[in-house]
């Protein structure tokens, strides 16, 4: 059989995450797959507000020869379409070196203040531990369209696994339009023999 | 709620032909429509070929759990050079760099065109709503994220402290339409014509300029304004999000550092090339 593929998201506590298979991707101000309307992300009067970061992987198993190339693209349009404020976009969490996908053995549970923003991936206390140290910036997820995706996992998977996670965060700027966004689609591309 | 498993439907396989220019292997045996693994082979290549399946195959490759459709489609095919002469330039291990660089770069040749052979799977993923009260299924856009683009049902927003509070018009069940007067202390209402008390999702739009606005976008129920309360709104959703994820398949074929041929429903498109060589 060839690859059946699934999205999964990782919740829960650092060092035993549950990797669910997503039902919706929203950008909430909790550590949950799924909040419904709970825990909207909120607009700053100054600054920035994050949601909290999700971790995004590819399980896949069947009978396939390799699986490779695994990259992410958008429309390119979100931090328009969503009006984020000034200097709000999706921000996609970045290695100096190797792959910017982040290992099972690396993921960190998202944390913040709850209903209010989440930490920020390179919050010099609270980020991420696998990005916060980095001297690169998270990307902005506009940048990466069909003719220009983000490569999060150059790893060949020859037998069933998980890929590395896209680890990704919301940035609501100040002017931020409050309210209920449309919907925007992300793809998830990789080459399959 | 759809599956999440995501298993691309078939609609070409692959086929190569080796150097002698007669030999052929093809990703399934077509006596029996077992899977087989691509592995470079010992030789060089002169084509490649994506073949639509024809009933038979299909058949039997189905019958092996693969999801398979027809096609009467033509064959697509990659004519290689098996003896073109290539030159790239290759790290190279070295322990002569006076400056101590473990690795090196050297110019080195290789016969034959390489073969990119690959499906490039797109997994898309969206949210979509779907309206409680007609059914309906649509696309969300800044023009219809607030209202169901049938029935324009929207979603309600309860009082916390009342349980129900009714603004403006109340529609009773049987059919009359009224005016509710306060105060908005019960969790009934009562309808002064048949005497029914349903419980109906009336309650609070947020747009209703009866609501009073707060600098976060929140709204309270008039009975609350008046009473300088702020017990919050309750949300009853009838316009639910939903997640819809579909797989598109797109079969790559080329060599490397040249073109690729990529097709998929869209049409055949030539790209440059990028992907790996096998």
């Amino acid at each position: 059989m060839v690859a059946t593929v699934t999205i999964v998201e990782a919740n829960g506590p650092t060092g035993s995450p549950t990797w669910t298979p997503v039902t919706t991707v929203r950008y909430c101000t909790a550590d949950t797959y799924n909040p419904g309307n709970s825990y909207p992300c909120v607009v700053p009067t100054s600054g920035y507000n994050y949601s909290y970061w999700k971790h995004l992987a590819a399980e896949f198993s069947g009978t396939f020869t390799q699986l490779s190339n695994w990259r992410w693209y958008g429309p390119g349009t979100i931090k328009s379409t969503w009006q984020l404020g000034t200097g709000g976009m999706l921000l996609l969490a970045r290695r100096d070196a190797g792959d910017h996908g982040c290992p099972a053995v690396n993921y960190a549970q998202a944390t913040g203040t709850q209903g209010q923003t989440g930490h920020h991936l390179k919050d010099a206390t609270n980020g991420h531990p696998y990005y916060k140290t980095q001297t690169i910036d998270p990307a902005d997820a506009d940048s990466y369209t069909s003719a220009n995706p983000f490569s999060f996992d150059s790893t060949t998977y020859t037998s069933a696994g998980r890929t590395k996670a896209l680890v990704s965060q919301l940035r609501i700027g100040v002017g931020a339009v409050q309210g209920e966004k449309a919907t925007m689609t992300g793809t998830i591309i990789w080459d399959e023999i | 709620m759809q599956t999440l498993a995501h298993q691309t439907v078939l609609k070409y396989f692959w086929a190569r032909v080796l150097e002698d220019g007669e030999t052929a292997e093809c990703q399934f045996d077509l006596d029996t429509g077992e899977q087989r693994y691509w592995y470079p082979c010992a030789g060089r290549y002169t084509k490649l070929m994506w073949v639509p399946f024809d009933e038979r195959l299909a058949r039997l490759v189905a019958a092996q759990g693969e999801r398979v459709e027809v096609s009467a489609g033509p064959a697509i095919e990659v004519e290689l050079d098996p003896h073109r002469e290539h030159e790239e330039i290759v790290p190279h291990p070295t322990s002569r760099m006076f400056w101590g660089c473990t690795y090196g770069f050297r110019r080195e040749k290789y016969i034959g065109d390489r073969p990119v052979m690959h499906l490039e799977q797109h997994l898309h993923i969206v949210e979509y709503v779907h309206c409680h009260e007609c059914g309906n299924d649509y696309e969300l856009t800044a023009d219809t994220k607030s209202q169901c683009t049938q029935c324009g049902a929207s979603d309600w927003w309860l009082c916390r402290r009342c349980g129900e509070v009714e603004l403006g018009q109340y529609v009773c069940k049987c059919g009359n339409v009224y005016e509710r007067e306060g105060p908005y202390t019960g969790v009934q209402v009562v309808c002064p014509v048949c005497g029914a008390t349903d419980m109906l999702p009336v309650g609070i739009r947020k747009s209703d300029e009866a609501c009073l606005k707060l600098p976060d976008g929140q709204a309270l129920c008039k009975d609350c304004l008046d009473r300088n309360m702020r017990y919050g709104l309750e949300r009853v959703v009838v316009l639910e999000r939903r997640l819809f994820s579909w797989l598109e398949t797109k079969y790559v074929a080329g060599y490397e550092d040249g073109p690729e041929l990529v097709v998929s429903d869209e049409g055949i498109r030539l790209r440059r090339g990028g992907g790996c060589a096998w």
